[in-house]
């Protein structure tokens, strides 16, 4: 990889793989030290990345180093941690992405991982199971337990609505 | 054969019931037991332990479908509906499959919850971006790989001139104690080396019309395109070696000396340069000179040679020689910013 295919990917890439992150630790700063982190590791691996595949290899990259932060450092998502402005809006005035955004939250962290990575980015299963060391069939079902959830969690809103 | 104690019996005892003891082994163990009577009493009930199992239990598993991969190739029902529709909003159906949801669903009243799996597509918020995406730019090239490329250029002109320069500026101007021009043009050079002490080559150097014919060989033209005529005479100095036309000739092919066209061109800081002019008693011994003699000692006799490496580099070069220090003659040369210095032993 060159040095321009580099910048350029920081580019492309650096906002999504923030947002991707961000959705996990919901802690700015936290987030940020991720994106670093991939960045740096990329950088000093740019001999040996192909220049046309460096996002699989960020988002690799990523979720490896985000999988860190959370065992490793034991980083916990707790109340304290969070930087996001939690909807504080009654569920009626939630349009639906802040609704799915909130349902994604009560997800097992590898089903949000793998329907962010494949609504957020449009990868395929395939792609998904490299990023994430999973098989194929692995990652499918972990994305259609996640609609199943988020749909079931739809329909109890829509139930409160209604009321 | 096995050691039995009182601390191990147990463990042996396990073995003799699992059948993993011989024949010899196991009879070591029941005399043992038999010298034992509180060990053997111990052991007694063992053999139902190992008899013992756990009760089964019919406990089931009851998430099997919900681990297996969705598969479309049996028909639709109420149990696999879902996996369907989540499949058509995945885009995992062909457009017959497709349609034969729409049927069911239809059919069945779940048009509300095709709807709602369709609905389900995050969006990422592009409001939040990274903001610190400057630091994690990188220049082109390193500040450190452009010095390293330098030095490399630096070290490799250094060696060049060293190994080159240095043999051949360091022998040669060793036989020319000194180069001396007086006010009619005529130059001397005198010898240091042992076998010419003494002898002085006296070269007279003066511009000539073009037209004219009246030099002696050889000719040479200038830079300015002036026909340059180069008189060279021989003078002795007392005592002096001989010294013939071979010699001279060879003096002169092996050190070329500058463009010899005139005096400007001689003596500027493209050729040897001189600092210092006095007046010696070298000449004063010979009438041609005695009343006007002066003395140019050769200072920078590398002034070719950095002068070429400059131009060659486009970075200021220099070369200088210290014998401030009593032990140590010092030379130090300098390319650009980088500088090499050389100690050696007087």
């Amino acid at each position: 990889m060159t040095v321009d295919e580099y910048n350029s990917a920081v580019a492309d890439y650096a906002d999504n793989i923030y947002r991707f992150v961000l959705k996990h630790l919901k802690n700015i700063d936290a987030a940020r030290d991720v994106v670093q982190d991939t960045f740096e590791k990329v950088w000093l691996k740019k001999e040996n990345i192909d220049g046309q595949k460096v996002k699989s290899y960020l988002f690799t990259t990523a979720y490896n180093r985000l999988i860190d932060v959370v065992r490793k450092e034991k980083f916990q998502v707790g109340e304290e941690n969070i930087d996001y402005v939690k909807h504080a809006d009654p569920i009626k005035n939630m349009d639906l992405q802040s609704i799915l955004n909130e349902a994604l939250d009560q997800l097992p962290a590898i089903q949000k991982t793998v329907i962010l990575l494949r609504d957020y980015e449009g990868y395929d299963y395939s792609e998904i199971g490299n990023i994430t060391d999973l098989k194929e069939s692995q990652v499918k079902v972990y994305i259609f337990r996640g609609r199943k959830k988020l749909k079931e969690i739809l329909v109890s809103v829509e139930a409160v609505l209604e009321k | 054969m096995i050691k039995v104690d009182i601390y191990n019996y147990e463990a042996f005892y396990l073995d003799y019931l699992e059948g993993n003891l011989n024949a010899k082994d196991s009879q070591v163990l029941l005399s043992f037991l038999d010298t034992h009577p509180a060990c053997a009493a111990e052991v007694v009930d063992m053999a139902d332990v190992l008899e013992f199992e756990l009760p089964k239990e019919n406990l089931e598993f009851e998430g099997k479908e919900a681990l297996l991969e969705p598969v479309f190739k049996n028909g639709i029902d109420k149990d696999n509906v879902e996996n369907w529709l989540i499949g058509s909003a995945e885009g995992l159906l062909s457009e017959v499959e497709n349609q034969k949801l729409i049927n069911y669903t239809k059919a069945h009243g779940l048009e509300h919850t095709s709807s709602l799996y369709r609905k389900i597509k995050l969006q990422p918020d592009l409001t939040v971006v990274y903001e610190n995406k400057n630091t994690l730019l990188k220049k082109k090239g390193l500040v450190l790989g452009m010095f390293v490329r330098m030095l490399s250029v630096a070290a490799v002109l250094a060696l060049v001139f060293f190994a080159v320069n240095w043999n051949m500026y360091q022998n040669v101007p060793q036989k020319y104690a000194s180069r001396s021009l007086d006010e009619n043009n005529f130059q001397q050079i005198k010898f240091a080396d042992e076998q010419h002490k003494g002898a002085a080559v006296i070269e007279k150097l003066m511009q000539v019309p073009a037209q004219e014919n009246i030099a002696t060989k050889p000719k040479t033209t200038n830079k300015k395109g002036l026909k340059t005529t180069r008189i060279l005479k021989i003078e002795r100095l007392n005592p002096v070696p001989k010294l013939d036309n071979n010699y001279l000739a060879y003096i002169t092919m092996e050190k070329p000396l500058p463009e010899l066209s005139n005096y400007d061109v001689l003596f500027t800081e493209d050729d040897l340069a001189f600092t210092e002019i006095k007046n010696t008693e070298d000449f004063i011994e010979h009438d041609h000179y005695a009343h006007t003699a002066s003395k140019v000692n050769v200072h920078d006799r590398y002034k070719p040679v950095t002068n070429a490496l400059s131009n060659f580099t486009k970075l200021p070069v220099s070369y200088q020689e210290s014998t401030k220090d009593s032990d140590y003659k010092v030379t130090k040369f300098k390319i650009g910013k980088i500088s090499f210095e050389r100690k050696k032993k007087k």
